[in-house]
């Protein structure tokens, strides 16, 4: 499967710099995120991607990267809405939050054998976990690795952030030999090539190869069928 | 019922166009996304709008529930722009269209897939390239134009070609445009632009010998014939130039010749002329290119029956005005000349098909008899050599040619043979001919199949005798004939062929029969459509529902009202359900036509 990241950028130059050198975590420490980051007691920002799909089911430009490109931590929902959303852990404490985050958090190295127990190698789980649907038939994680806490995290939401990978690493995300494919807004992209034209920048071909047309949406439609078979082939 | 509340990415406000994915809100209050499936809470939509990665509709705008399972695209057309005219299209003539309507100096157009907006973009981006292709504005002018068309579809294999050319046709621009353009479509991108690389050059046609014996120069008449048959080709495939190049329609003129150089028999043309549009160079190169790559042996464009046999006969002309003559050309872009190379001459023949019985008539006679005209069906009439059966002998039972008078429609058996060439043009060889009231009863094996134009249904047995002057009988059936003249023979002729109608789908409803496939990939007709789409739903299909498989599948835009007339002119093979008026079935016929077309397709070349 792939790491998927869904980003905005105003100008065409700030896409082509995310294009090429991958993106940075956002440092304001009034945005949303750090202050999760904050209350989840990250030391620095963070850049998020999210295994399979994209978390922002719309988008304006999104970013695929293969599998061993991320290279940081890996979670098994995302982070950001322990705090605000994903029951019952946005109840607790900061105290216990955090706690329960680093029993849910590995490296990345550790990435393939828990993907090989969630979603699994079974079609319906890979399939559900692709389209974003809840885990059939159990209420989190910790009963299928039963040294993980007990939160039935799975069952408690209706929101398929509490059931999708997340990796997060200090950036810069992703590295440019590790860009699958790419999406931004038709008008954007226009502006992007005229950019590449303008400034002779002969590398933009190597990029207009990986560029998937049709927006975010398309980006993670059009990779459903090729993740599921090289999942379950693998 | 669903409702679209807004959709992926940004209103265009300093742009002409945006486009994404839809979102509808459902019933439950939650939020769909129309391209992934993805269900979100409205909560949650209303924060990814915060965030702008989507945007909201002022009013929310219902959408039918059949619509739901559809992967809609929703296109944003900003009205006050500069270019909204070019992006209007009429709603009524659009294919896939699920809902036009206005919102807040914005037009929207929802369309049931991407491949529906696709052919929105397609027919908007032509209209683009008219334009830029047609005016004399300066790239600052004419950039905006081509970005509009970037934005509809930037991997236009044509768009990209005038990108490169009008952005300076630097080698930076070439990459980038190259790059833009599918796989699929490159060759289509490369052709263009060097064609427009090559547009500059002069093309020439030289003879020598023959009619130009005597020290060079033609003699009026073969003059007159030559530039006849110029105009002839150029007759031939100006529609399909304009088929494959609708944003040069206006252009393609007769080819410009701008020397005839008497004195050596030579033609020169060329596409560069003065004070001439972007469009008219362009259409006079690409029309100058076919014309050196039918004079080359190379593939002719794909032409009808009819416009192939006037295009072939103009070759001819052009190729072999005496056999005497030789003759040669300049490819553009070469200094030497090259002989031409005539099709019928061409190494590479691939295969030959069995030999198959006809039943038919002659209808005609050409060349000092070297040739005669076979009609063998209603809408077939083949012209073969009386001299070359294809291996260099005379066919079996042709000397009555020479010998008697009255040999025009009678009732024969003509045994003939197809051969395919490697360039997908076929000739048919006569091997013999056999006049009904002199043999007997015998039989036919093989007749041009009513399924697919150019293909024939063969290896059956089907009797067939002369009863008297006055009766043809063919199988079981009888068929009456007069007095023998051409609207007699035509008579028994569409009679015959109604019947083998019948006796190839009767065949096909048992999965019987083998068809000798068209030279040419078969090109699907209205009926074709309707029936490879009904096959994938087992011959019963809501008619909407089939008009959009015919819409993806085919790359096309047709309606339900075409698909409904499609029925209305096959009663025989169409119905609509009794029970339910909006589903198409198909009769037993039109399984049968279903199957032999799959049959026929399955083989084409």
């Amino acid at each position: 499967m792939y790491w998927f990241r869904a980003f905005r950028r105003e100008s065409p130059v700030d896409v082509l710099a995310v294009l090429k050198a991958g993106d940075s975590p956002n440092p304001d420490p009034a945005s949303i995120s750090r202050q999760n980051e904050v209350e989840l007691g990250f030391p620095s920002p963070c850049v998020y991607a999210y295994l399979g799909q994209t978390l922002e089911a719309f988008g304006s430009c999104g970013v695929v990267a293969t599998e061993s490109a991320l290279s940081g931590t890996i979670s098994p929902f995302d982070t950001g809405g322990l705090v605000n959303h994903i029951e019952p852990i946005r109840n607790w404490t900061s105290a216990e939050r955090r706690a329960f985050l680093v029993e849910y958090s590995w490296e990345h190295p550790q990435l393939a054998r828990l993907i090989s127990e969630y979603p699994g190698k079974e079609a319906e789980w890979a399939t559900n976990y692709l389209f974003g649907r809840r885990p059939p038939a159990h209420s989190g994680l910790h009963e299928l690795i039963n040294t993980l806490p007990s939160a039935a995290l799975w069952q408690s939401n209706d929101d398929w952030r509490a059931w999708i990978w997340e990796g997060r690493c200090g950036g810069p995300f992703p590295p440019l030999d590790a860009l699958y494919k790419w999406t931004c807004p038709p008008d954007t992209f226009a502006s992007l090539v005229d950019l590449a034209a303008t400034t002779s920048d002969i590398s933009f071909v190597g990029l207009i190869e990986k560029y998937v047309r049709g927006g975010v949406s398309e980006l993670v439609e059009s990779l459903r069928a090729e993740q599921l078979e090289q999942w379950l082939a693998s | 019922m669903a409702s679209l509340i807004g959709f992926e990415g940004l209103y265009p406000i300093a742009s002409s166009i945006a486009w994404g994915a839809g979102a509808l809100s459902l019933e439950n209050g939650k939020v769909l996304n129309s391209k992934t499936k993805n269900v979100i809470s409205q909560e949650e939509f209303e924060r990814l709008v915060e965030k702008g990665h989507a945007s909201k509709l002022a009013t929310p705008v219902p959408i039918s529930d059949e619509f739901i399972d559809d992967k809609i695209v929703v296109a944003i057309l900003n009205n006050e722009s500069e270019h909204a005219g070019i992006l209007r299209a009429d709603a009524g003539k659009l294919g896939g269209l699920v809902k036009p309507f206005n919102q807040g100096g914005y037009s929207f157009l929802a369309f049931e897939s991407l491949g529906a907006f696709d052919q929105y973009a397609e027919d908007r981006i032509n209209v683009i390239l008219e334009r830029v292709f047609s005016a004399s504005l300066d790239i600052g002018e004419l950039q905006p134009l081509l970005r509009l068309g970037m934005s509809l579809d930037s991997s236009h294999p044509y768009l990209n070609v005038a990108w490169a050319i009008l952005s300076g046709n630097l080698g930076i621009h070439r990459d980038l445009a190259r790059a833009n353009v599918r796989e699929n479509k490159k060759l289509e991108f490369d052709e263009l632009l060097q064609t427009y690389d090559q547009s500059d050059d002069e093309y020439s046609v030289k003879y020598q010998d023959g009619v130009a014996a005597g020290g060079g120069g033609l003699d009026l008449d073969i003059a007159r014939k030559t530039i006849e048959a110029f105009h002839s080709l150029h007759t031939s495939i100006r529609p399909v130039l304009i088929e494959k190049y609708r944003f040069l329609e206006e252009y393609f003129n007769p080819p410009r010749m701008r020397r005839l150089e008497a004195a050596s028999a030579t033609m020169v043309f060329t596409a560069a002329l003065e004070d001439r549009s972007l469009a008219e160079k362009l259409a006079r190169a690409i029309e100058l290119r076919e014309l050196q790559r039918a004079l080359s042996g190379e593939q002719v464009m794909p032409l009808e029956a009819p416009k192939l046999r006037e295009f072939e006969g103009a070759l001819a002309r052009i190729i072999e005005p005496s056999p005497e003559t030789k003759v040669t050309h300049k490819p553009i872009g070469h200094e030497e000349s090259r002989p031409v190379v005539p099709h019928w001459s061409r190494s590479g023949i691939e295969t030959t098909s069995p030999i198959m019985r006809l039943l038919g008539f002659q209808s005609g006679l050409s060349d000092e008899a070297k040739k005669i005209e076979i009609c063998v069906s209603a809408s077939l009439t083949l012209k073969v050599s009386a001299i070359d059966n294809g291996k260099g002998n005379r066919p079996q039972g042709v000397a009555y040619l020479h010998e008697e008078e009255n040999f025009l429609f009678r009732p024969a058996i003509f045994t003939v043979s197809r051969t395919l060439l490697e360039t997908g043009t076929s000739v048919y060889h006569l091997n013999s001919v056999s006049f009904l009231d002199e043999t007997g009863q015998t039989h036919v094996t093989a007749f041009p199949s009513l399924v697919a134009q150019n293909a024939f249904f063969l290896q059956f047995r089907l009797s067939v005798r002369t009863e008297g002057n006055s009766k043809l009988r063919i199988g079981e059936h009888i068929v009456r004939r007069g007095k023998r003249s051409l609207d007699d023979a035509s008579a028994w002729m569409s009679e015959y062929s109604l019947l083998s109608r019948d006796y190839e789908l009767k065949r096909a409803i048992d999965h019987r029969g083998t068809w000798l496939p068209p030279p040419r990939p078969h090109t699907c007709t209205a009926l074709d459509r309707v029936m490879v789409a009904l096959s994938q739903h087992d011959g019963r299909c809501e008619v909407r529902a089939l008009v959009k498989l015919i819409n993806e599948q085919f790359n096309v835009r047709v309606r339900v009202n075409n698909t409904r007339r499609v029925q209305i002119q096959n009663p025989a093979l169409l119905r609509f359900d009794e029970g339910d008026s909006r589903v198409l079935v198909w009769t037993e016929q039109g399984r049968g036509y279903a199957w032999a077309l799959s049959q026929i397709l399955s083989h084409a070349t």
